[in-house]
């Protein structure tokens, strides 16, 4: 899986499924697109003026049988991002950290197939082992959200279709 | 999947897929044409893009499957296609129907309901599995909201999926979409491994 890197950061980033990006061009804008079930992480350092995003799709890289690279699982992904933005300058007490995703797309799942909640509550408890918080979210419900995440502000802003869009 | 294995999971889902169109064509009481048929392996994380991207709002159908494998399988489509097989299925003139109610979403939906069993039946018939599709799910959302429904479970065992894209249309109306049969990797190894050992 292909992972966009800090070295070329991309005006207007869409990050696909298990994608992640870390960028300090204030122009930069990294997105996560039709968010289901997937949950996307904003990290930002308003000093050092450097983000991260992630496109995480599952929330334990352990019962895995693919190759665990890039940002497909939560737990391998806010690691992997905390670790980059600091070798980018970026201070962990520094960072606004935002949530957006795991909705539950199917109606009366069943507690094995409700993958938004679980992907929600694996987000929450690799930051908290952390002693992160969380400055803003939007999490759960059953529709599609899009992300941003301005890198020049450190805006994040959420939109679900046909609603007006969200400032975290 | 090997070439051979590639090569016979296309086979049924040909098979498969040409027992929904003529489902589909009983239901309507019209002959369908299916005009185009290719497999393609694709990354799981770029389905999106052959369904108009990830922000496109779409219609999915979604099915499990239960029986010998359990799995899954999504038809997605752009909205005017959606509506437009809407109007087919209820004998409307061409374009009446322009938004998702509860009538469209019924009729979309037992839409779902004869492609998934007759595709399922022909898979059946030829690998000897007794597979069966559930009722289906009709949602109005962002192609990758839908598509998460299914690429979550198959990222868990491959990067890979999949992706059975067939064009048909009607012959007195100009209608005409995709038809897009996503596996689950329990259903895709169920089948093949059935086919191989039955070949054997």
């Amino acid at each position: 899986m292909t992972t966009a890197t800090s070295g070329r950061p991309h005006l207007g980033t869409a990050l696909s499924l298990g994608e992640w990006s870390v960028a300090s061009d204030g122009d930069a804008v990294l997105s996560c697109v039709g968010l289901g079930s997937c949950v996307a992480v904003t990290m930002h350092d308003p000093v050092a003026k450097v983000g991260a995003m992630a496109h995480m799709v599952l929330p334990d890289s352990t019962a895995a049988r693919s190759t665990p690279a890039g940002a497909k699982f939560v737990d391998i992904a806010i690691p992997l991002l905390l670790q980059e933005l600091q070798a980018k300058g970026a201070l962990t007490r520094r960072l606004r950290i935002c949530l957006a995703g795991g909705a539950q797309m199917l109606q009366n799942s069943s507690a094995a197939m409700q993958i938004g909640l679980r992907n929600a509550d694996a987000a929450h408890q690799q930051l908290a082992e952390r002693g992160l918080t969380v400055a803003g979210e939007s999490l759960g419900g059953t529709r599609g959200r899009t992300m941003r995440l301005s890198i020049g502000t450190g805006r994040v802003t959420v939109t679900v279709p046909g609603e007006q869009e969200v400032e975290l | 999947m090997t070439d051979p294995a590639m090569q016979k999971w296309a086979d049924l889902v040909s098979l498969g897929t040409a027992n929904a169109m003529t489902g589909l064509s009983q239901m309507i009481g019209q002959a369908i044409e299916v005009r185009e048929f290719e497999l393609e392996q694709v990354p799981v994380a770029s389905i999106s893009q052959y369904v108009g991207g990830a922000e496109a709002q779409s219609v999915g159908i979604y099915l499990t499957v239960t029986g010998a494998a359990d799995g899954h399988l999504m038809l997605i489509y752009e909205p005017h296609i959606a509506f437009a097989f809407v109007d087919l299925l209820m004998m409307q003139a061409p374009d009446t129907t322009t938004e998702m109610t509860p009538m469209a979403a019924s009729a979309l939906g037992e839409m779902g309901n004869v492609i998934g069993a007759f595709f399922l039946n022909a898979i059946a018939d030829a690998t000897g599995l007794s597979l069966r599709p559930s009722p289906p799910t009709v949602m109005t959302d962002m192609a990758g909201a839908l598509l998460d429904v299914v690429t979550a479970d198959i990222l868990l065992y491959s990067d890979d999926t999949y992706l059975a894209d067939t064009t048909f249309a009607t012959a007195d109306r100009d209608i005409s979409g995709a038809f897009f049969v996503i596996p689950s990797q329990g259903l895709l190894e169920a089948i093949l491994s059935n086919e191989i050992a039955s070949a054997a």
